[in-house]
């Protein structure tokens, strides 16, 4: 499994390495604009590594996304099923890779965030008022510690369930189309209807509204009922984990 | 050893292979022959593993192919199939992590051989090196059993002598090797069996040697009067 995260890891290297980049250049932006206090560099780095915390996440998961499909619809899927790995292990390496991706990216750009944010009050004003005003603005929107680990363990969970459906779509299409014309498209079709249908289920549930109304809502409920709303996206990607698996392993010929 | 039993393949609009059964006999060299479309490359597939069959059975070793099989059976596609991404030396790198029976040393020395550098990368290789890099890596292998699909498929003489160089040096140790090619005069000289397939049917499975000693046919004539 080692081996193949390692070049699982090796295949988005570009992307990850082009996201870091953009990071590095919109924090020095940040850090200038703060520091010599220009409002225009300020907001263009504000700016910046927002865009770089949400897009560059989703980015991120749509290359993966594309480089499985790439594999299975060219010669490239020998360079995996030639190898002595099952299937199981194969697309598990996928999965294992973008959680990793999303859980160390998320943390990074949390710390960041934090940083940046005490950065920001220090040099606006003295430290204790900062400290003062920071914890005001938790108590005023009742953000604590846990708050902040649901938001995150939601978008975490929620995330690599999108992922690991989209994975299945790809590998199904693979099966069943063998590379042939419009295989993207019936993938897409396949990932909205189980993405719908997966929402209807979750509106028949006492927990939210639909799959993406759920979704957000997860991230305003209560506490426990966050965790149970990752719980239950976790429960989603192990369910398509192992369908995914189960295909490759009995149906996919490449 | 490497047997397909009754074994058949379906596409959607196409028959692949049809009801095909051959034994593969350990220590000899195989030429799979027959014009394109035959079901050469789907019977290689199968055999590595890559391709799953409609009905019948691909037996290595008396189990189904699979994972354990993949650790014996090196095959080699036709294709380009290395990540565009890597350079040769990360195509030995990815080999050594994946195979237990791939030799590095053996590797860098097919790779002098031919004239490859650990540097090069894959995407700027001509098509006459990529063959000659996926013949390094395939036959960097103790496998025991080769799959080589068309390994001189589009390649220039010269080239096609260092392939043939490569293969026929891997051949020291009793392996089983089965090569697929259009160009039936250069693969009679080594092939010491030769399986005819003609549309996804084995039509004839026949014996090089007995062939020239008793009928006086060379294979490219028996070759001609199977497929005309």
């Amino acid at each position: 499994m080692k081996h193949l995260l390692k070049y699982e890891f090796r295949k988005t290297r570009t992307v990850k390495t082009a996201v870091l980049i953009s990071t590095c250049i919109f924090e020095i932006l940040f850090l200038l604009g703060l520091i010599c206090n220009v409002p225009v560099l300020l907001g263009t780095g504000t700016m910046g590594l927002s865009f770089c915390a949400t897009l560059g996440m989703l980015i991120l998961g749509l290359v993966s996304i594309a480089v499985l499909y790439r594999e299975l619809n060219s010669p490239q899927s020998y360079m995996l099923f030639l190898t002595p790995n099952s299937s199981y292990k194969i697309i598990g390496a996928k999965v294992l890779e973008n959680g990793i991706t999303l859980a160390v990216g998320g943390i990074c750009f949390t710390v960041l965030a934090g940083i940046d944010l005490f950065l920001w009050g220090v040099q606006a004003s003295d430290f204790p008022t900062v400290m003062h005003l920071l914890s005001d603005m938790m108590g005023n929107i009742q953000l604590n510690p846990a708050d902040i680990a649901r938001i995150l363990l939601v978008l975490f969970s929620g995330w690599l369930s999108v992922l690991t459906i989209a994975f299945f779509a790809v590998v199904v299409q693979a099966s069943l189309l063998n590379g042939r014309r419009f295989g993207g498209l019936f993938s897409f079709l396949l990932f909205l209807a189980i993405v719908v249908g997966i929402g209807i289920f979750i509106s028949n549930l006492p927990l939210g509204q639909g799959f993406l109304g759920s979704f957000l809502q997860s991230m305003v409920v209560p506490v426990s009922t966050g965790f149970l709303y990752s719980l239950l996206y976790l429960g989603f990607t192990a369910l398509f984990y192992a369908l995914t698996g189960w295909i490759m392993d009995k149906k996919l010929s490449v | 050893m490497l047997e397909s039993i009754h074994l058949t393949k379906n596409y959607l609009n196409k028959k692949a292979l049809d009801d095909v059964s051959i034994k593969l006999e350990k220590g000899q060299i195989y030429a799979l022959l027959g014009p394109n479309g035959s079901g050469k490359t789907t019977w290689m597939k199968t055999a590595a593993g890559l391709t799953k069959p409609t009905s019948g059975e691909m037996l290595y070793n008396g189990s189904p192919v699979g994972i354990e099989s993949r650790r014996e059976i090196a095959y080699m596609s036709t294709e380009p199939y290395f990540f565009h991404w890597m350079t040769v030396g990360d195509v030995g790198e990815y080999y050594q992590d994946f195979f237990e029976d791939f030799s590095s040393d053996r590797y860098r020395e097919l790779l002098t051989e031919m004239a490859l550098t650990e540097d090069m990368k894959v995407r700027q290789l001509s098509s006459g090196m990529a063959a000659k890099l996926k013949i390094a890596a395939t036959m960097a292998r103790k496998a025991s059993i080769f799959l080589l699909d068309e390994p001189l498929n589009g390649i220039d003489l010269i080239a096609r002598d260092h392939i043939m160089d490569a293969v026929i040096s891997s051949m020291e140790n009793p392996v089983t090797m089965v090569i697929s090619s259009h160009l039936v005069e250069e693969i009679e000289s080594f092939a010491s069996k030769a399986v005819f397939l003609r549309d996804g049917s084995a039509v004839e499975v026949c014996d090089v040697e007995d062939l020239r000693i008793r009928e006086g046919k060379s294979l490219a004539y028996k070759y001609r009067e199977i497929m005309e």
